[in-house]
């Protein structure tokens, strides 16, 4: 059921239809909230309109949850976007990717599931 | 009569044996005292159009009193205003707090004849009872007399998500600036003087969202010290809650930069002037509409 939720906001995304994949992502409750997929898909429709931190903090909170590419590639181009090109090219190249990740997050508080608990 | 009574600080001491609601107690207790300590000289200044008797509890009410009440977690507090309708005349809310604005607040609010509230959200820029205000200045910032600028840039706080990470790593070269951060909000912070002594002496403030909400004290402070506030405008929230503010609004930090390393000091001065003077003018206008509503 969750899974065919995301896959029709996906779908949305992919025919630009964003507003209408806004509205739809509006209404999934918290237990979606540590969903990757979820988290994925809300930084995306950020990204498209161009909320760049707002897309990036979705993108780390989603690290916490796991490691998938998508998720990297998304950060790095964003922060290539910002103007940081040294941590996307760090972001970008898995063999250093999970430490750069790591202690941007460090650095960055209110991303972490941990220490909100 | 009309009548000041100040509830934010006189919330239930924490006692619930059940850990959820004892955390939320804890919280309201806190913010309830942090509201009075950081907000009071705020309020007062744009009561200041108003003539009122300040109370210190409710038994100090008498029938067909006017009553301004100024709260915090009014979530936990129907039957305190059930009682005071009952005694009051009207009764004019002015709700500090409640920045995530999870809460259903009806119950108070249908109670309230006018509530003033900062953090807006989109369910009340069109109700007809309740109008957004600044969130105003913490108690005690204030402009120092003048002198020559000494930083270009300033920020005091905590670093907390990307925005704010990024406008550290942006800014960085760009110098003199001066910088604090704090490892949580309000802990570690520098003192009220220091704070005037650093934004008296400096040229622009970033204003970064808050933790949830876009709208934080930096910005009012920035322009109580004649600063030149550069707010983020994603949702174009100060575009929506003040129309013609002149602050500078960008989408990226890095937007910011060219204003901060080109602009020369006609420039600069010029824009904090017309910050400054819009500053004064929305303050004059918030202090009669005020004025208005109560004395209705």
């Amino acid at each position: 059921m969750n899974e065919d939720v995301l896959n029709k906001i996906e779908d949305l995304i992919k025919n630009k239809k964003i507003n209408q994949a806004q509205l739809e992502i509006s209404k999934l409750g918290p237990e979606f909230y540590k969903n990757i997929e979820y988290l994925y898909l809300r930084s995306k429709i950020f990204y498209i309109n161009k909320l760049y931190y707002q897309a990036l903090d979705a993108l780390l909170i989603a690290t916490e949850f796991g490691e998938h590419n998508k998720i990297y590639d998304l950060i790095s181009e964003i922060y290539n976007i910002l103007g940081n090109e040294n941590l996307s090219k760090k972001i970008s190249n898995t063999n250093s990717r999970l430490q750069a990740i790591n202690s941007l997050k460090k650095e960055v508080t209110g991303i972490s599931q941990k220490e909100e608990s | 009569m009309i009548k000041l009574f100040w509830n934010t600080h006189n919330q239930k001491k924490p006692n619930s044996n059940n850990n959820k609601v004892r955390e939320k107690e804890e919280l309201d207790y806190g913010w309830g005292q942090y509201h009075k300590k950081s907000s009071d000289k705020w309020i007062y200044e744009i009561l200041k159009k108003i003539k009122y008797n300040i109370i210190h509890s409710k038994e100090e009410l008498e029938q067909e009193d006017i009553l301004i009440i100024v709260d915090s977690s009014v979530e936990e507090k129907n039957k305190i205003y059930t009682e005071l309708s009952l005694v009051c005349s009207k009764i004019f809310l002015f709700h500090l707090g409640d920045e995530f604005g999870f809460h259903n607040l009806s119950t108070v609010y249908n109670i309230c004849d006018y509530v003033w509230r900062p953090f807006c959200a989109t369910k009340y820029f069109n109700n007809p009872k309740v109008k957004c205000i600044p969130i105003g200045y913490k108690s005690g910032v204030s402009y120092k007399k003048e002198s020559e600028s000494k930083y270009k840039w300033a920020f005091t706080g905590t670093p907390h998500k990307s925005s704010r990470h990024d406008l550290l790593f942006q800014f960085s070269n760009i110098k003199p600036f001066f910088s604090h951060k704090t490892e949580k909000f309000d802990r570690k912070n520098i003192s009220v003087d220091e704070m005037n002594e650093v934004l008296s002496v400096t040229e622009f403030i970033p204003c970064p969202y808050g933790f949830f909400h876009p709208e934080t004290y930096r910005v009012f402070e920035a322009l109580e010290c004649r600063c030149i506030p550069i707010v983020e405008s994603a949702y174009d929230y100060y575009d929506r809650v003040f129309p013609d503010n002149p602050f500078i609004k960008i989408n990226m930090w890095k937007d910011a930069k060219p204003i901060l390393e080109g602009w020369d000091k006609d420039q600069i001065k010029k824009k904090s002037e017309e910050c400054f003077s819009w500053w004064i003018k929305k303050k004059s206008d918030l202090q009669n509409s005020i004025r208005d509503k109560i004395n209705l």
